[in-house]
């Protein structure tokens, strides 16, 4: 195992393999608060890609209600009990690493789901944490509460599915960090199943090898987001690049919101991979629940989010979320406006910091009738 | 003392012993392939007993990660036969279930035999070779096997009660078109458009692969091995033939070593047991060792 840095954990940790960081790493961020669960984005990945023989049933995007949704069942909870309680300290991750904390002779800690666990995608869809007592729906605020998770591969830095393999099929492009099962060379062992911990390769029976997302590359090669963001009905998603910590761009959307803003959280970076999806939390969940799953920072990111409204650059990004095919390397705000810029400086879009609101009255008097306000 | 008078005295005590209670021939130390006109086609073919059985003692693999942790059988039984061109191995070993499907979470049943491509004194490391001194694998895969024997298509096969809305190559345009359909359902295959062994239909139940070192293992450039297997009522019996390493011919020793996979323990890959270098006399006969 080799020494590598992993700037989410606030330290160094093992790895399988010598740290070697793309030139540049694709990343994204998901506004929790904004996903209404409509799946389009599972729907356009599905149509997309995954509808081949043995690809049935594959999800390689999936959207899952938590705390009780699950694709495939238990994935989160199941990889937490094996790992047992882990601590963080002063933001700096004490606990051991899935890699850390592999068996002598295994290369990662993980698990391998059955067939019927992938049988019921989402079993707990809607269902809410905390029972509804009577009359509790007419007070506020609600103590029931539940969010929508949509996942994808992370494309992590450190992935776990690429240190599983043993015959080394699974990359990293150097050019761009996106995380590839080579097809031309996949055995099928199945290792990198066990090992990813967000359980996003799957196991294909009927060409015997493992397949997974791949960021829609051939899209991003020509400048364009993936199907699942471009997609997205709830405009909760933005893809770009991530720089390394000590490289920041504060021009770059993804950068700024990750390590300037730090409104957007990695999904349990306990895990040690880095992934490179980051969530700007749902602020309607209790802070211990999204302290386990999004790491220390998420005290300081909810409230962040919370005042997004006296922050024009972050209600600004917000807004250019989504709201466009292109993947939007640079920003800049110009007075009420969020204008998104290419490398090379050319505007691509231009949005509102802040979304016109128009308040329709209640009593049309002119027609006569009582009209229902749509947002 | 001299030496001469040892060996005499040695041989006379060795003959009284016989005298006295008749022994039976140590089991032999290496692999004998006994020289056939022709090698069997199948694993129950009578002509393999007249092999003497070579018994392997199976280890877990434990030299590269991920381990085999959860050990299978313990024992390999191995009879060779040679025709003097190629050379064919029947291994037995005891298994309780057939596993014979590949999916999410199964794994299948596989027995491996590993020669050096080329016959030098100086042997490859045993596990799969190393560096410019390449093995040659015949690996056999009960998957494989039931899969040939299978009509129809490997989704209903796993999954009887699956219904499926549409696949988007089966559309109605594409059915008078079988050529633009077929492209169409590669593009949905990527591991069949690299060009995989592991996805392409299988023609025969065993792969001929090469390697030169733990995870280098890939597809050999021809694929001249065959084989077989049948359960058996503890296991599996699967005969493999292959070509002799060049290099190697009748009355000379060559080296063989053999692996077996469980896929109830959900075996694969460095996940097996298996039996390290052993020698393979090549062409043995019973009359000429006596
Ligand atoms: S999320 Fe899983 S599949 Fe994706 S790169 Fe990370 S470890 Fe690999
Ligand atoms: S398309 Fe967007 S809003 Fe709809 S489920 Fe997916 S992430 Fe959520």
């Amino acid at each position: 195992m080799a020494r590598v840095k992993n700037w989410q954990l606030g330290r160094e940790m093992s790895y399988w393999y010598p740290e070697a960081r793309p030139q540049r790493q694709f990343a994204a961020v998901f506004d929790i608060n904004k996903c209404i669960a409509c799946q389009t984005c599972t729907l356009a990945c599905k149509t997309t890609w995954t509808s081949g023989r043995g690809q049935e049933y594959m999800l390689w995007n999936n959207v899952e209600s938590k705390p009780y949704g699950f694709y495939p069942l238990g994935w989160d909870v199941r990889l937490l009990e094996l790992l047992g309680a882990q601590d963080w300290k002063d933001g700096r991750y004490e606990g051991r690493t899935l890699f850390e904390s592999a068996a002598a002779g295994e290369r990662v800690l993980g698990w391998r789901p059955e067939e019927i666990d992938y049988a019921n995608p989402n079993v707990g869809e809607d269902d809410c944490a905390v029972g509804v007592a009577k009359g509790a729906h007419m007070t506020l605020p609600h103590m029931s509460w539940f969010f929508y998770l949509a996942r994808m591969c992370n494309h992590c830095t450190y992935p776990a599915c690429l240190a599983s393999c043993p015959r080394g099929s699974i990359y990293k492009r150097p050019e761009d960090g996106i995380v590839l099962v080579d097809q031309g060379r996949c055995r099928g062992y199945q290792e990198c199943v066990k090992g990813c911990p967000y359980k996003k390769v799957f196991f294909n029976p009927v060409t015997k090898t493992s397949e997974k997302c791949i960021a829609c590359y051939p899209k991003q090669e020509q400048g364009l987001a993936p199907q699942c963001f471009v997609n997205c009905i709830g405009k909760i998603r933005m893809s770009g690049h991530l720089s390394r910590p000590d490289a920041v761009r504060a021009d770059n959307p993804i950068d700024w919101l990750v390590h300037v803003k730090k409104v957007a959280l990695p999904l349990f970076p306990q895990f040690g991979l880095e992934p490179n999806v980051y969530y700007i939390p749902p602020v309607n969940v209790p802070l211990p629940f999204l302290r386990q799953v999004f790491g220390p920072g998420v005290d300081a990111a909810v409230q962040a989010y919370r005042h997004a409204a006296e922050d024009p650059d972050l209600s600004g990004l917000l807004a250019l979320l989504g709201s466009t095919e292109l993947i939007v390397p640079r920003f800049q705000r110009r007075g009420e406006t969020m204008v998104g810029l290419g490398e090379n400086g050319l505007e691509l879009v231009r949005v509102p910091t802040r979304e016109q609101v128009h308040v329709r009255e209640y009593a049309n008097a002119s027609r006569n009738v009582i009209q229902t306000n749509v947002p | 003392m001299n030496a001469r008078t040892m060996i005499a005295v040695g041989l006379v005590a060795a003959l009284g012993a016989g005298c006295q209670k008749p022994q039976s021939a140590p089991p032999p130390q290496e692999v004998r392939a006994v020289q056939v006109t022709a090698l069997p086609a199948k694993a129950d073919d009578a002509a393999w007993a007249q092999a003497p059985v070579f018994a392997g003692d199976l280890k877990p693999q434990d030299m590269v990660e991920p381990r085999k942790f959860t050990p299978g059988a313990r024992q390999v039984q191995v009879r060779a036969l040679t025709d003097g061109k190629s050379i064919g191995f029947l291994l037995e070993w005891e298994d309780g279930t057939a596993d014979t499907a590949r999916a999410p979470g199964r794994f299948g049943d596989a027995c491996a035999v590993q020669m050096p491509e080329t016959a030098s004194p100086d042997v490859p490391a045993p596990q799969m070779g190393e560096q410019g001194k390449r093995v040659a694998i015949s690996f056999w895969s009960a998957a494989l096997q039931e899969a040939l024997s299978r009509k129809g298509d490997e989704v209903d096969a796993l999954y009887p009660n699956a219904k499926i809305d549409h696949y988007p190559f089966t559309a109605a345009p594409l059915e008078q078109n079988p050529a633009a359909r077929e492209a169409m359902e590669v593009m949905y295959s990527p591991a069949v458009a690299a060009g995989n062994i592991v996805a392409a239909p299988p023609t025969k139940p065993v792969q001929d692969l090469v390697a030169e070192g733990p995870g280098t293992l890939a597809a050999a450039a021809e694929s001249p091995s065959n084989g077989s297997g049948q359960r058996t009522g503890k296991g599996w019996k699967v005969m493999l033939t292959r070509p002799l390493p060049k290099g190697i011919g009748l009355g000379s020793h060559g080296t063989v070593a053999f692996a077996v996979w469980d896929g109830s323990k959900e075996d694969a890959g460095s996940r097996k047991m298996w039996v390290p270098w052993t020698k393979v006399a090549v062409g043995w006969s019973a009359a000429a060792s006596h």
